[in-house]
């Protein structure tokens, strides 16, 4: 029942806008959010379609615990095929939209087609219309949030939408939402922007009904207790506790993975953001929680007003989203910078114009070690000195790329394509062309192999071997983990609730979703769930013409040993992993799922 | 009558309780539970046996090192400090 069992599709082409009847098949299936909407994605679209062109389609979808009383629960999805990878793309985010759109009486928008003009697309209650963007296209995420709701008179509206990275075509834009959570990965944000769709904008007031109450009740309050107990830490630190951690690891992915440990973490760490200075200035101003989220990892944070990044901008002088594990490492230890403001600022402008730090910062990175070895020079970047450690690089390239200007261009193509222009592609720190998160896969080899194998290209949220990685830092073992984590992280993907959830179980979910849907939900069947779900992305990416080839790693990570650390010496044993894991996946040598693995899944 | 050094120190301590000084460095979350540079431990002391002096427990723990080298969960009974080890005790990773 928490499925609402309706869809919106929109073509921007014919500027028309039709509600649907859910497949509730693919529901039963599926599950939702980011299941559910691959399975939209495969059956409305060609595989083989450029990605910023009008054949590509764009989905945002819910879950069926999305908007429900359960912690967590205000995911959405976003599913399209990604212009940074030419892959499936599936990025994720919290905040508060997901819900709303799930409280407009939706499980699903599927946006096809181009717009001649720059539009928004607003959901009222149950009026949908394509609104004129033009006073908005140009402007930041932060001006067109605070222009839509002023023009509309209603501040309650929930809005994601694109900045000018997007609108011109930074192959890493992204959907921001909620001024400062974002559906940040693959370039989602690009495709929007080729679609000449500004912004989607909702408020809704039908609400969700679960199945049984009382008995959603029930696993929602043993859930939430479970999460109090166990996930107090990153309440008061934030995700960025991490930055220590993997310091002390040694897998710490330093100054473009030449190195694995930084000697400036302390200073952009959770604990850095946490001290209060001789001035009486404190980096973090409080945590935030994102929809019904009782964990509370998100940063609100604001910068020295003495700053060189804002001392004459006034404008920045306000409190917003902080630093989070992956932005402290894309603007800190992988360029080399240790200067916590200006990273903050950094995050800022992501935020703003609506660009994906990771992949912005790990693009910075190669240029910087592409400027080191004389590859390029002041003449190609603007006169700017783009060395390792460069604060000042960091937030004017951070600024350049966002607004599409001079050296920028060049960033917004992302590390692969970058770098192949170079002619060093082995600088480029990337599966599938997406650049990799905070952690280098020497130390966490199991890491490797999900970045290897992700059907999102590297990707740090779609699996979950830490502990496995941490215990021992061989290849040994790893792919079985591997494998069962990437099926049981699509289907919490496809839930509605946050990937921080996942720990908790398939019974707990299974608990909670057989009292909010219909159906007879069991640990099992979610786990064949995320498996037919993850086999239906391979598909997608077999289908526009990747390969088993494309399951690698930089030759920096397979043949250069980890430097320092608790693995130092070591390189990634990919070579070792990646045939038991096509072999636990039922797929060939050359990584296609086989015909009995498609006929046990549904997907024959 | 000169006074006694200051402690930590395993100098002025008994022959039959000699103790060991060990560097502890702590990460993450885990700086709730002991923030401090080093602990004094009984000879002989395991691993084990210097979580439980700074309060944590083997479960909230992603990896502990000894002298940079990683020491297996099943190990902190048997592996045996010495003096003037360096002992790393990392929070679990989670993602994010």
């Amino acid at each position: 029942m928490s499925w609402q069992g309706k869809i919106l599709k929109v073509d921007l082409t014919r500027g028309t806008i039709v509600q649907e009847s859910l497949n509730q098949d693919w529901a039963n299936d599926y599950i939702g959010e980011r299941g559910l909407g691959s399975k939209y994605l495969w059956e409305h679209m060609d595989p083989t379609v450029n990605p910023m062109g009008p054949d590509n389609v764009l989905i945002f979808a819910t879950g069926p615990l999305t908007g429900t009383s359960a912690s967590t629960s205000g995911r959405y999805a976003v599913l399209t095929k990604g212009p940074l990878t030419g892959a499936i793309a599936c990025s994720n985010s919290g905040g508060k939209f997901g819900a709303e759109l799930k409280y407009a009486g939706y499980d699903l928008l599927l946006v096809q087609g181009k717009s001649e003009k720059p539009v928004y697309l607003l959901i009222e209650g149950d009026e949908a219309s394509l609104q004129p963007a033009d006073k908005i296209w140009g402007s930041s995420v932060w001006e067109t949030e605070e222009w839509i709701k002023q023009s509309r008179n209603n501040p309650l509206l929930k809005i994601a939408s694109i900045g000018i990275a997007g609108e011109r075509g930074v192959r890493y834009a992204a959907i921001v939402n909620d001024l400062h959570r974002a559906a940040g990965r693959s370039g989602v944000g690009a495709v929007m922007g080729s679609k000449n769709l500004k912004a989607v904008a909702v408020r809704g007031s039908v609400g969700v009904k679960v199945k049984d109450a009382k008995r959603f009740m029930a696993a929602a309050a043993s859930m939430k207790q479970t999460l109090a107990k166990s996930f107090g830490g990153m309440t008061k630190y934030g995700t960025n506790e991490m930055m220590d951690t993997m310091q002390e690891f040694g897998g710490l992915p330093t100054r473009n993975f030449q190195e694995v440990q930084f000697e400036g973490y302390d200073k952009i760490d959770a604990r850095a953001m946490l001290k209060t200075d001789q001035m009486g200035h404190r980096n973090l101003v409080t945590n935030k929680a994102c929809f019904g989220c009782t964990i509370a990892c998100g940063r609100i944070a604001h910068i020295r007003k003495d700053h060189f990044t804002v001392i004459n901008r006034k404008e920045y002088w306000h409190a917003s989203g902080g630093l989070e594990y992956e932005t402290a490492y894309a603007f800190g230890p992988v360029v080399g910078v240790d200067d916590l403001d200006a990273c903050t600022f950094a995050g800022y402008l992501m935020n703003e114009h609506g660009m994906d730090p990771i992949s912005f910062g790990v693009t910075l990175a190669a240029a910087m070690e592409l400027y080191e070895m004389g590859v390029i020079t002041k003449d190609d970047t603007d006169e700017v000195e783009l060395k390792f450690g460069n604060a000042e690089a960091l937030t004017i390239m951070a600024e350049k790329t966002g607004k599409q200007e001079g050296f920028g261009e060049i960033l917004g193509l992302g590390s692969k394509l970058m770098c192949e222009k170079y002619g060093h592609p082995e600088l480029s720190m990337t599966v599938k062309g997406q650049e990799f998160a905070g952690y280098d896969s020497r130390a966490l080899q199991g890491m490797g192999l999900g970045y290897a194998t992700g059907n999102r290209g590297a990707c740090h949220l779609k699996h979950d071997t830490f502990d496995v990685d941490m215990e021992d830092q061989s290849g040994a073992g790893k792919a079985e983990p591997c494998k069962t984590s990437q099926d049981w992280a699509a289907a919490v993907d496809s839930s509605g609730l946050c990937v921080f959830t996942s720990g908790l179980g398939a019974e707990m979910f299974a608990a909670l979703l057989d009292a909010d849907s219909e159906g007879d939900w069991t640990a099992e069947r979610l786990m064949v769930s995320g498996e037919r779900i993850w086999n239906l992305e391979r598909l997608f990416n077999l289908a526009a013409g990747l390969t088993g080839s494309d399951d690698t790693l930089p030759e920096r990570l397979l043949k250069d040993p980890a430097p320092s650390g608790t693995a130092k010496g070591r390189v990634n044993e990919l070579d070792r992993m990646l045939p038991e894991y096509y072999q636990l996946r039922g797929w060939s040598e050359d990584g296609r799922p086989t015909a009995q693995t498609l006929e046990r899944l549904g997907l024959g | 009558m000169a006074a006694p050094p200051p402690r930590p120190s395993s100098a002025w301590v008994s022959a039959e309780h000699r103790a060991l000084q060990v560097g502890i460095k702590v990460t993450g979350r885990l700086v709730d539970y002991f923030d401090g540079t080093e602990v004094i431990l009984p000879t002989g002391a395991s691993v084990a046996e210097a979580l439980a002096a700074i309060g944590i427990t083997a479960d909230q723990v992603g990896l502990v090192a000894v002298n940079g080298e990683s020491v297996a969960r099943a190990q902190y009974g048997e592996r045996l400090l010495g003096d003037g080890d360096s002992m790393t005790v990392l929070a679990p990773l989670t993602g994010g």
